[in-house]
């Protein structure tokens, strides 16, 4: 009897380690800070761990980009001036076998050319496995089958000396994208430095009549690399940007300035462009732009256990007052507790909304979880809806 | 009798004068200094894979001089960053003329001197990055009497990054047996690797597809498409792919313990209602095959 649960066990164990079976793992995850200096070679080491059984993969350089969309891009590129992957010099075998928990140290060269400018050059090893780990399920004669394959791509960062870093950038278009649901302003901006700039965009809308700043939107890269809408732009490539117009513009002539901060502070990229808003478009702002809040991005660092008490200012640009029902995301969110769930705002009038973030001493894997997010979601009974993002970082405090 | 009296108290006060100059005399020429062997710190290294281990180990390093009996205390710390420790283990010993412990040194000819070594080992949950002990570790206090001096070093070392990739199979399958029938894939929680560092993943999918064959069974390179929508939920945000697609899903954290999640992995694969015959499986019934792959990187 015993031996049968003793086999029992093992056959338990030996499925409960499928799922991982065919994991392997690659140290550093990222190469960077490496100083070449131009007709040098430098030396780099990845560390291949195999699973739990023996596996083929390949290793292969290629380049690595982040294109205007925000999207990283593997794919080889011809004519970009800042890659590297003609510098890097992997051993001839490009399908190693890695065996089960083994270690494999992987050594390849880089060399810079002795024409290459100073500055910052990118490029990726890839390590992947050479077949696809199939799931497979036949149920009543039909077969369906998902192929997955997860593989590692390792960034290589590398600098040639010689300059300063160089921050330079400039506003390729700007404009507003006029719909009666919304007024989108879509811009792009070019990096002409030498080093991955880290992008932030702001449009001011001012009535070209009066002089009066209408609205000031926050552009958002697409896919942006951080919570605030910051967009990471590799050396000349571009980066698409946009934002909409919270509040309901009246008739007019409109001037669009457009301003990136791309690392230097007061120095910007700038642009401007006009528009105008038809009363067709005005009405049906005004009918859809009733709400507003300061602002759409709440975040917070807090350690274990930590509560912090807030408030959210709504505003109600409609000549009515204005009923506002008030809800998170998901529905039911255990730390994140909004005092009431209906607000009326009077015409023109605004009030706060008080909420409180608790985090609870989640414990798990002998660690605290503290990184967390979800919405508050203001619905009025006129015009559009407004989501707030709430993000939780964990705190980085020193203990004395 | 007075002046005799007098002349007592003058001798008292001179004893007492001169016992007070001799016992400020001597203390006077007791003296302590606390020395850093470490001044710029002491840096342990780069902890190449987590699971691995750096150290240091030196033998009698001056950390003070004295001349006289002194107490030394020394304050261990673990290196960390955050709330991340790394499991550290220290060995130290104080020693003068003979002594070799952590309360009263006897100097040898004036120097007090320390054997130290530490170890830091780091777990596949302890994020990558720098470790340092916050506070001065190793804190030398040296003290007797009303001599005092301190000195001490903090201690550094850099663990380095790691990803692990590894497809989740324990998916939930569904089955198409009529034409215009849905299959479903779906899996709540779906581990992607483990890493100690952000990771960004890109996802690239293919519909589920099937080669059309000729009556020989070898493929024609015609094929029959599902169509096929893949749901990825990444936190509280929900990204579809349709059929042949490709896109970034953003930045994935780890969760304590290095596990890379996301939320729920939701593939829909509808056959075509008017492609099978009447008969129900004719032509179009076989074998459907989807791909997705996953790119992890850590930039």
């Amino acid at each position: 009897m015993k031996k049968i649960w003793m086999f029992g066990l093992v056959i338990m164990l030996i499925f409960l380690m499928i799922p991982t079976a065919y994991a392997f793992k690659v140290s550093p995850a990222k190469i960077e800070g490496v100083e070449i200096p131009k007709g040098k070679t430098g030396v780099g080491i990845l560390y291949l761990t195999g699973s739990v059984i023996n596996e083929e993969i390949k290793i292969f350089p290629t380049d690595i980009m982040v294109d205007r969309r925000g999207n990283l891009s593997f794919e080889r590129l011809e004519q970009w001036g800042y890659s590297c992957f003609d510098w890097i010099k992997l051993p001839e075998e490009k399908i190693l076998t890695l065996s089960k928990s083994r270690i494999k140290e992987l050594e390849f060269k880089i060399k810079a050319p002795f024409n290459a400018k100073p500055g910052q050059y990118y490029g990726c090893i890839m390590v992947e496995p050479t077949e696809f780990t199939p799931i497979k399920r036949e149920i009543e004669g039909v077969t369906t089958v998902l192929n997955l394959k997860s593989r590692i791509a390792v960034p290589i960062i590398i600098e040639v000396p010689g300059r300063i870093p160089k921050l330079k950038g400039k506003v390729i278009s700007a404009e507003a994208k006029i719909t009666p649901e919304e007024i989108r302003i879509l811009s792009t901006f070019q990096n002409e430095g030498n080093i991955i700039e880290e992008v932030r965009g702001e449009a001011q809308i001012i009535n070209k009549e009066n002089k009066r700043v209408y609205d000031v939107v926050t552009l958002k890269a697409l896919n942006p690399s951080a919570a605030d809408g910051m967009g990471k732009v590799f050396p000349e490539c571009l980066r698409d940007f946009e934002g909409v117009v919270k509040r309901p513009l009246p008739v007019g002539d409109y001037e669009l300035r457009v301003s990136f901060d791309f690392g230097l502070g007061i120095r910007k990229a700038r642009a401007r462009a006009d528009f105008s808003v038809t009363e067709e478009i005005a009405v049906s702002q005004k009918e859809l732009l009733t709400l507003a809040v300061v602002s759409e991005l709440l975040e917070f660092e807090l350690k274990p256990g930590g509560m912090v008490m807030e408030g959210l200012e709504v505003i109600n640009f409609d000549f009515q007052s204005l009923r506002v029902a008030i809800s998170t995301f998901p529905e039911k969110v255990s730390w994140l507790q909004v005092t009431q769930t209906e607000l009326n705002l009077r015409a023109n009038g605004s009030r706060k909304i008080r909420f409180r973030i608790k985090i609870p001493w989640d414990w798990e894997e002998e660690k605290f979880i503290v990184e967390r997010s979800a919405k508050i979601v203001l619905t009025p009974e006129r015009g559009k809806q407004i989501v707030v993002d709430v993000v939780v970082k964990e705190e980085q405090g020193d203990e004395g | 009798m007075k002046k005799k009296e007098g002349e007592k108290m003058k001798k008292k006060l001179a004893f007492t004068v001169l016992g007070l100059c001799f016992i400020l005399s001597s203390s006077a020429y007791a003296w302590v200094d606390a020395i850093n062997p470490f001044p710029g710190g002491l840096n342990l290294g780069h902890i190449a894979t987590p699971g691995d281990s750096v150290s240091y180990s030196a033998n009698q390093l001056l950390i003070g001089r004295a001349n006289t009996n002194v107490y030394v205390t020394v304050r261990r710390l673990p290196l960390r960053k955050g709330l991340n420790f790394l499991d550290t283990n220290y060995n130290i010993t104080v020693y003068g003329a003979g002594q070799d412990s952590m309360g009263r040194i006897i100097p040898h000819n004036g120097k007090i001197y320390m054997n130290f070594s530490v170890t830091a080992t780091s777990d596949f949950g302890d994020m990558a990055g720098e470790y340092t002990t916050v506070l001065p570790t190793v804190k030398i206090t040296i003290r007797r009497g009303s001599q005092r001096d301190t000195a001490g070093f903090k201690i550094k070392c850099i663990v380095g990054s790691y990803i692990e990739a590894g497809p989740d199979r324990s998916f939930n399958l569904g089955s198409i047996n009529k034409p215009g029938d849905t299959a479903t894939f779906e899996r709540y929680l779906l581990k992607i690797g483990k890493a100690n560092v952000k990771v960004n993943v890109h996802i690239k999918t293919e519909a589920l597809k099937r080669e059309e064959r000729d009556g020989n069974g070898h493929g024609i390179g015609s094929f029959d498409v599902l169509n096929t929508i893949t749901r990825i939920w990444k936190g509280i945000n929900r990204i579809e792919f349709h059929g042949d697609d490709e896109r970034d899903i953003g930045s994935v954290h780890p969760l304590p313990g290095g596990g890379l999640f996301l939320t729920r992995l939701k593939i829909n694969a509808t056959s075509h209602p008017i492609s099978w015959g009447s008969k129900g499986l004719s032509d179009d019934a076989g074998e459907y095959a989807g791909k997705i792959i996953l790119t992890l990187s850590a930039l």
